[in-house]
């Protein structure tokens, strides 16, 4: 469990004074609190998350789970969170996404877990691109498909999913 | 050894010797790439940062076999045309040269490796051999990062290898490229088709001395694009397939460009010998292209040596010439050009006469 600052609350919208990253199996959760938020959710003060953290960790862990759960449910039922313009930083060499998704460079080894998911998103937009013209495109594709599915890349798979759509329409025209 | 020993010490095998007998493959560079774990990539690091990696790394070079007596320098120490020369030397890339504390510059003794802490990445090797040598230079590369881990923990995942500051280079780490001369493609207006088609067969090739014009030489640099599968091993099967299909194909338009009627390829190469045997002022493009197809003549029969002059020894003494005139213009001043370009053509015209280099009787 790591903290940072970041812009807007993920629950009122006002300006956010913590912010909570969970790093699970190389996927990342984050969260974002005003000062209230976080204490309406018994998420302690921002100034003791260290001490709470330390000394109950099981308990903190499982509130912050909770309220990332309803807020990811709330997300998808079309409701709105706080914003979706959080800065998103590496925690171990304040690294940030904007420059990653800018540059193509990250700032140490531990953005490989921080921005797992971005990298995976841009080296699947990369090998396809580099695939040769020779090569059975549809099954290059479905073999992709299949892996972002493996690994929860939905995102990804969506867009695999399109342009497999698009080839068998074009097939059948 | 002194920096200055270092520049003023003959210039590397590779770079000057001929291994190849048709001239094509003139040298494979390996480029190995290393971080580690637990410190910002030189690119967003501090100095502190990297001044502790290079407190790791280098005591783990000089304990290799080859590096007791290496030269090495940090990069703020050598002057605007120290880096210069090193750079046309191949012993330092531009991205280094730029760098300043905490950056380091290792070479061992016998200059075929080069060693850069807090380039791109916390190390970057460089490995320079003669000719084709793709196979062994792999190899090779791979021992060193053995003998390397058994010192120090280098940042790596199951899921994407050794990692690296651009996650698009992550995996082996190892990069091979190859420096061809390709005349004959290039004379022949064929490079863009060729570059196109290798394209598709995901290896890149381009001009070797990006200056930002066109190609000057002839030379090209080639490598394998990393694509989405297969490892480094597989890539480099392909790569050499590859490569050989380049070198057939440019063998291929050299016998095409020397039956051509019209004596096209033949005013080339007279042209290319007036210019370097006569010529009282000679830019450095202008040297490189006519010494490109002068070595192409040669090949083709065209020029003739004294003859205690080898083969081999007369493509050698040729890109020895290209490789001190490059020497030489990075040694001086940009604003004395005019100078340069005389010293150039009677350094040029010297070494012909010097091995009574001259055409054949049917073209003189």
């Amino acid at each position: 469990m790591l903290m940072f600052q970041v812009k807007k609350c993920h629950i009122c919208g006002k300006r956010a004074s913590i912010s909570l990253t969970q790093i699970v199996n190389g996927q990342v959760s984050e969260l974002a609190l005003c000062e209230d938020c976080a204490r309406k959710n018994g998420l302690f003060d921002p100034g003791t998350l260290t001490f709470a953290e330390k000394f109950f960790p099981e308990e903190f862990k499982a509130r912050v789970d909770k309220l990332v759960r309803e807020l990811t449910e709330r997300a998808s039922d079309g409701e709105p969170v706080g914003g979706d313009d959080v800065l998103v930083r590496c925690p171990a060499c304040g690294f940030e996404l904007p420059i990653f998704r800018k540059t193509g460079r990250l700032g140490c080894p531990t953005c490989y877990t921080v921005f797992a998911r971005e990298i995976s998103l841009e080296s699947a937009s990369a090998d396809a691109g580099l695939e040769p013209e020779d090569t059975d495109e549809k099954t290059r594709l479905e073999t992709a498909l299949r892996e972002a599915i493996e690994r929860e890349d939905y995102e990804t798979a969506a867009q695999l999913r399109d342009r497999i759509r698009n080839l068998n329409s074009a097939d059948k025209s | 050894m002194t920096t200055d020993e270092l520049i003023k010490s003959p210039l590397a095998d590779w770079m000057i010797s001929c291994a190849d007998d048709h001239d094509i493959v003139i040298g494979t560079i390996g480029r190995l790439v290393r971080n580690l774990e637990g410190y910002r990539f030189p690119g967003w690091s501090t100095a502190d940062d990297r001044r502790a990696v290079s407190d790791i790394l280098l005591p783990a070079l000089r304990s290799l076999r080859g590096f007791k007596s290496a030269y090495c320098s940090e990069i703020k120490e050598l002057s605007y045309e120290q880096r210069r020369s090193l750079m046309v030397r191949k012993q330092l890339t531009p991205c280094m040269a730029a760098r300043r504390d905490g950056c380091h510059l290792l070479i061992p003794e016998n200059r075929d490796l080069i060693c850069m802490v807090n380039e791109e990445e916390h190390l970057v090797l460089h490995a320079y051999r003669q000719g084709n040598r793709i196979r062994e230079t792999l190899a090779e590369l791979r021992k060193l990062s053995a003998s390397l881990e058994s010192k120090v923990t280098f940042a790596q995942d199951a899921r994407n290898g050794y990692l690296t500051s651009m996650p698009g280079e992550s995996g082996d780490g190892i990069q091979i490229y190859t420096v061809l001369h390709l005349p004959g493609l290039a004379i022949s207006n064929m490079m863009p088709q060729v570059t196109k088609a290798m394209e598709k067969l995901h290896i890149n090739i381009s001009p070797y001395y990006s200056d930002g014009e066109d190609d000057t030489g002839n030379l090209f640099i080639a490598y394998s694009i990393p694509g989405p599968k297969g490892s480094t091993d597989e890539l480099m099967t392909h790569y050499r397939s590859v490569l050989q299909q380049i070198i057939s194909r440019e063998l291929q338009v050299r016998v095409k460009l020397a039956t051509e009627p019209g004596l096209v390829l033949a005013d080339k190469v007279a042209r290319a010998y007036a210019t370097l045997s006569h010529a009282l002022r000679l830019s450095l493009r202008e040297c490189r292209n006519a010494i490109s197809v002068l070595r192409l003549g040669h090949l083709l029969g065209m020029v003739v040596w004294d003859g205690a002059v080898s083969h081999r020894s007369a493509i050698s003494q040729l890109r020895e010439l290209d490789a001190e005139l490059a020497l030489r213009s990075a040694l001086q001043p940009a604003e004395e050009e005019a100078f340069q370009s005389i010293l150039r053509a009677r350094v040029a015209r010297e070494i012909l006469a010097m091995y009574h280099a001259g055409l054949v009787d049917e073209l003189s």
